[in-house]
C-alpha cells in the first residue's frame, strides 16, 4: 500500500512538473523582438521568430504564421508603423494580445530631427515620416526589455520574478554594451562622425552616439532616390569630408556604389539594420558589435 | 562587505560620491542644478495643459537608506521605499506634466552615522527621453527635482 501511495505521489509530481515546465509560447514579428523576449524570458518561454530572416519592411504573416500566433500567449511587434498589417492581425487573432514593444519609446521623424545633417527632400524617402528603426538604439532596447518583462508578467504572473530578473540582467548587459560602443566610437575623429547608409535606418543609433545622418535612400532599403536627390547627396558627401559610406546586408547597393564612386569615398563592409545577417537572425548584442566595429574601422582608416 | 578604512572618513566619503558621479559622466556644473531647480516653481500653466502621463521611475541609491519617498511638491505620494537598499529600483507611475515639465520631491533618510551619499532619480515618461536628477547629502535629504523636456 505504501509503495502504491508513493507511486501515485511521484506520478502526481511528474504531472505537475510537466505542467509547469511547458514554456509560454511567444511569437515575434521582428528578430530583435524575438531576441529581447529570449533574453528576458529565458527557459520559461518558447519564442517563434516568424520573420525568419525575411525583409521586415515587406513581411506579412503567412497562414502557417497565423496558426503559430493563434496558439501563442503573446505576439510581439516592434511598432512605430513598421508592421502596417497590425489592425487586421489583431482582428483576426481575437484574444491573443499583440504588443507594439516600441510604442512608448521616443520617436524620430525623418529629416526633422537634428540628427539629420542632410535633410532628405520631400520625395520618395519618407521625409516627415516616423522612423521605425528604434531597435538600433541601445537605451531604447533596454527600455523595450522592461516593456516585455511587464507584458510577460501580466500574462504569466507566476513567472514575474523570473522576468524581472531576466530584464535586470539583460539591462546590465546593455549598459556594458553601451559603454563599450561609446569607447570604440570615441576613436573616430569628430569630423568623420557621419553616417551615409544605403538604408535610412541609423538615426536612433546616430542620435545615441553623436553622429549625423546623411540619408541617401528611404526608410526601407528599396525606396529609390531620384537623380536630383542623388546629385545633392554626392555634393553633401564631398562637402562633409567623410571617408566611407555604408551599404547594408541583404539589400541592393547600386545607388550607394554609384554615389561613392562619384563622391570619391570608400564603400565600407555592410551594416546590419533590421536584425538579420545573411538571412539569419542574430542577437542584438551581435548586431551592435558588428555595426560598431565596422563603423569604427571604416571611419578611422587612413 | 569590508570597506577599506579610508572610505569611512567623511572627506573620503564625499570623494567617493564625486568619483561615482564622475563615472556616471555627470558634469560638475550640474551638481548644483538640483538646488537651483528646487528654487524654480512649476509654471502655473492652465489646467488644460496638464496631462497625466505614464512614466517609469528609476531610483539609484549609492548607500542603504532607511526610507525613500517621492511625492509631488504638494505632497501627493508617488513612490515609497521602506527599506530602501543600495542599488537600482524601478516602478511604474503616472506623472502630471505641464508644458512638458514636472517636479518631484525626493526625501531620503540615511542612518545618522553614514557618510555623504547621492540619490539619483530617473524619470522616463512614455514617448519622452529619460532624464536623471540627483540629490546629495547625509542623514535626512529633501530636495525638489525639476524635469523638463523640449516641447
Ligand atoms: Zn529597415
Amino acid at each position: 500500500m505504501k509503495r502504491l501511495l508513493t507511486g501515485i505521489a511521484m506520478l502526481c509530481l511528474a504531472v505537475t512538473a510537466t505542467a509547469t515546465a511547458a514554456p509560454l509560447k511567444v511569437s515575434a514579428l521582428h528578430p530583435m523582438m524575438a531576441d529581447l523576449a529570449r533574453q528576458v524570458g529565458g527557459d520559461r518561454i518558447e519564442v517563434f521568430d516568424l520573420t525568419k530572416g525575411n525583409n521586415l519592411h515587406h513581411f506579412e504573416p503567412k497562414p502557417s504564421d497565423m496558426a503559430t500566433m493563434r496558439s501563442s500567449a503573446l505576439v510581439l511587434a516592434s511598432g512605430k508603423g513598421l508592421e502596417s498589417y497590425l489592425d487586421g492581425l489583431r482582428a483576426s487573432l481575437g484574444k491573443v494580445p499583440v504588443i507594439e514593444v516600441g510604442k512608448t519609446i521616443p520617436s524620430l521623424t525623418v529629416g526633422k530631427d537634428a540628427v539629420y545633417s542632410s535633410c532628405p527632400h520631400n520625395h520618395g524617402h519618407s521625409a516627415g515620416g516616423l522612423d521605425p528603426h528604434w531597435w538600433l538604439g541601445i537605451s531604447n532596447m533596454k527600455r523595450a526589455a522592461r516593456v516585455i518583462s511587464k507584458e510577460l508578467a501580466a500574462i504569466d504572473p507566476a513567472g514575474k520574478t523570473t522576468y524581472q530578473a531576466g530584464y535586470k540582467a539583460y539591462a546590465k548587459k546593455l549598459d556594458d554594451l553601451k559603454r563599450w560602443a561609446k569607447s570604440e566610437l570615441a576613436t573616430i575623429p569628430s569630423g568623420q562622425r557621419k553616417l551615409v547608409t544605403s538604408h535610412n535606418a541609423f538615426a536612433y543609433f546616430a542620435k545615441e552616439f553623436g553622429f549625423e545622418v546623411i540619408a541617401i535612400a528611404g526608410l526601407s532599403a528599396e525606396q529609390n532616390s531620384t537623380p536630383q536627390h542623388l546629385a545633392h547627396t554626392i555634393t553633401d558627401i564631398r562637402d562633409s569630408g567623410v571617408r566611407a559610406v555604408f551599404p547594408e546586408t541583404n539589400t541592393s547597393d547600386k545607388s550607394l556604389n554609384a554615389v561613392a564612386k562619384q563622391a570619391g569615398v570608400t564603400v565600407a563592409p555592410p551594416l546590419i539594420a533590421d536584425g538579420t545577417k545573411s538571412g539569419k537572425a542574430i542577437t542584438f548584442e551581435a548586431v551592435v558589435h558588428h555595426n560598431v566595429n565596422t563603423i569604427t574601422r571604416a571611419l578611422t582608416a587612413q | 562587505m569590508i570597506r577599506p578604512a579610508w572610505i569611512s572618513t567623511p572627506l573620503a566619503g564625499t570623494a567617493a560620491v564625486f568619483a561615482v558621479l564622475a563615472l556616471l559622466a555627470i558634469p560638475l556644473h550640474r551638481l548644483t542644478s538640483g538646488s537651483a531647480a528646487a528654487a524654480l516653481t512649476t509654471p502655473a500653466g492652465d489646467a488644460d495643459d496638464s496631462t497625466a502621463t505614464p512614466a517609469v521611475l528609476y531610483l539609484r541609491l549609492l548607500a542603504d537608506a532607511d526610507k525613500v519617498s517621492i511625492t509631488t511638491p504638494d505632497g501627493t505620494p508617488v513612490w515609497q521605499l521602506d527599506p530602501a537598499p543600495a542599488g537600482e529600483h524601478d516602478i511604474d507611475a503616472t506623472l502630471t506634466l505641464a508644458h512638458h515639465q514636472t517636479e518631484l520631491t525626493l526625501t531620503a533618510s540615511f542612518p545618522q552615522s553614514a557618510n555623504e551619499t547621492a540619490v539619483f532619480l530617473t524619470v522616463e515618461p512614455d514617448h519622452l527621453a529619460s532624464q536623471t536628477q540627483h540629490a546629495i547629502g547625509s542623514g535626512q535629504i529633501t530636495e525638489t527635482l525639476h524635469f523638463s523636456w523640449p516641447e
